[in-house]
């Protein structure tokens, strides 16, 4: 089924990931193309593909999101972009000292790995809701309808829990005084 | 302000419900107190891996679509209706700039009428030596096909003496061919070096005639026809360069023009003299115009 611009712009509004399937099917050819002209491998194209489709979803679901030009046009500008951006990091990379800037990483690595385990052990509801909020942006109100919960009071509540949650197993775990410098 | 306020502050920040006020505040104490500042760090890397975590869902998602084969996905056109190869036709306006530049001397509108008997000058001949046994070898017949009484020849190679009853037909200029190049040899060896550095120059796939006609009305607007693979251009393309890109398909093909950052299409079978439309369909026109950049 064809979808036009504003029925996609309408379903990733009501947070439906199925809208992000179409588009990814739809235009990943032209993507393709465009990274493989310019130096990058196909796996680097999807992934800068998927990377843009995700910058989308998340500009598209703000209830304030006006589409000025069409999707595929969106699409290729911020794949474009991303796809410099990509460039100048690998060439950043390759001229900078990566011995200095391997050590910064495993030093941070640390933190994010606890977090990253603290979250996989919330639940499946917590780290939905978690999601929306602090990712999707999702208003209260959006995300109670998306999660079928009561009204936005009951998804703030929730909201709140999850967060606290997830803040008290890092704690459990490490002190913010812990990653002083 | 006690320290759990700014643990407050620091919890509004990541809301996004922080006012511009507090902001301050808590820059301020961030800047001065360690232990404010790797609280606010936490929360940043947990709002950071939160918001990772979603993403790479999101990824995954889209990685488990399946897709064609990158083969497939390279040899199909983006272009819906064209899954062909690109036969591109593609022409420098600088070139055809350069050469009407070069060949100014000897480029003389002339006025034709079908019945009208050519008589070209016979010391064009002398001048390109190559051009003329090329010309002879092949012994195709120049005629001109027009009903146009104003029409600019522009390649300078087509000056033969040559008698035809009704018409004469030339090769267009603009579209180069290796044959071109040959032509110009002998008339501008040093700009002929700038056109072998040209992949462009060797193209000789192209089997449409172009010819270039004054404008139709205001100088700014484009005109042109299209039948039986000839192309009559109504207008000023000497200020701009321009390409003409051929894409082909299972025998169809279908012709655009980039010109001025525009791109239009030409429909085949226009007979009468149609203003050159711009294309609409966007996603087509980054596809011409990623052509047209390589």
């Amino acid at each position: 089924m064809k979808l036009t611009d504003s029925q996609i712009i309408e379903r990733i509004k009501l947070g439906d990931e199925t809208a992000l399937d179409y588009l990814y099917k739809q235009h990943y050819k032209m993507m393709l193309r465009m990274v493989l002209r310019n130096n990058g491998t196909e796996q680097e194209a999807l992934d800068i593909f998927q990377d843009a489709l995700i910058v989308f979803w998340q500009k598209a679901v703000n209830v304030d999101f006006e589409l000025t030009s069409k999707i595929s046009t969106y699409l290729f500008s911020v794949c474009k972009n991303l796809w410099r951006k990509e460039l100048e990091r690998k060439k950043k990379f390759e001229d900078s000292d990566k011995e200095e800037s391997e050590y910064n990483q495993l030093e941070n690595q640390e933190m994010v790995k606890i977090i990253h385990a603290c979250i996989s052990e919330l639940g499946d509801s917590c780290k939905k809701i978690l999601s929306y909020h602090y990712f999707d942006g999702l208003s209260m109100d959006q995300i109670a309808k998306k999660m079928g919960l009561a009204n936005s009071d009951t998804a703030k509540t929730k909201r709140y829990k999850c967060k606290k949650r997830l803040d008290d197993l890092i704690r459990s775990r490490y002190k913010a005084s812990d990653f002083l410098d | 302000m006690s320290e759990t306020n700014y643990f407050r502050l620091i919890e509004a920040y990541f809301e996004g419900s922080i006012t511009s006020t507090e902001k301050a505040m808590l820059d301020a104490k961030i800047s001065s107190d360690p232990l404010v500042k790797a609280e606010f760090d936490l929360q940043h890397n947990i709002v950071k891996g939160i918001s990772n975590a979603r993403k790479q869902e999101l990824k995954s998602r889209l990685a488990l679509i399946d897709l064609p084969t990158n083969t497939g996905a390279l040899l199909g056109s983006g272009v819906k209706w064209l899954a062909g190869t690109v036969v591109g036709v593609t022409i420098f306006g600088s070139i055809l700039y350069w050469s009407l530049t070069t060949f100014d001397t000897n480029i003389k509108p002339i006025d034709l009428k079908i019945t009208q008997k050519l008589v070209f000058n016979e010391t064009s001949l002398a001048n390109f030596p190559d051009a003329v046994e090329e010309t002879e070898k092949s012994k195709q017949e120049k005629i001109i096909k027009t009903t146009s009484s104003n029409i600019k020849v522009l390649k300078a190679a087509s000056i033969i003496e040559e008698e035809k009853d009704a018409t004469a037909r030339v090769e267009p200029q603009s579209l180069m061919s290796y044959e071109d190049d040959k032509l110009f040899t002998n008339q501008n060896q040093d700009d002929l070096e700038n056109i072998e550095s040209r992949e462009i120059a060797h193209n000789t796939i192209n089997k449409t005639e172009v010819e270039f006609l004054d404008p139709v009305e205001n100088v700014n607007d484009f005109h042109y026809r299209y039948y039986n693979s000839k192309l009559y251009l109504y207008g000023d393309f000497n200020e701009m360069p321009y390409q003409i890109i051929e894409l082909n398909d299972k025998g169809k093909k279908q012709l655009f023009l980039s010109h001025s950052e525009e791109v239009y299409m030409i429909k085949d079978n226009t007979t009468e003299i149609t203003q050159l439309r711009k294309l609409q369909d966007e996603m087509l026109k980054l596809e011409i115009q990623l052509i047209v950049e390589e």
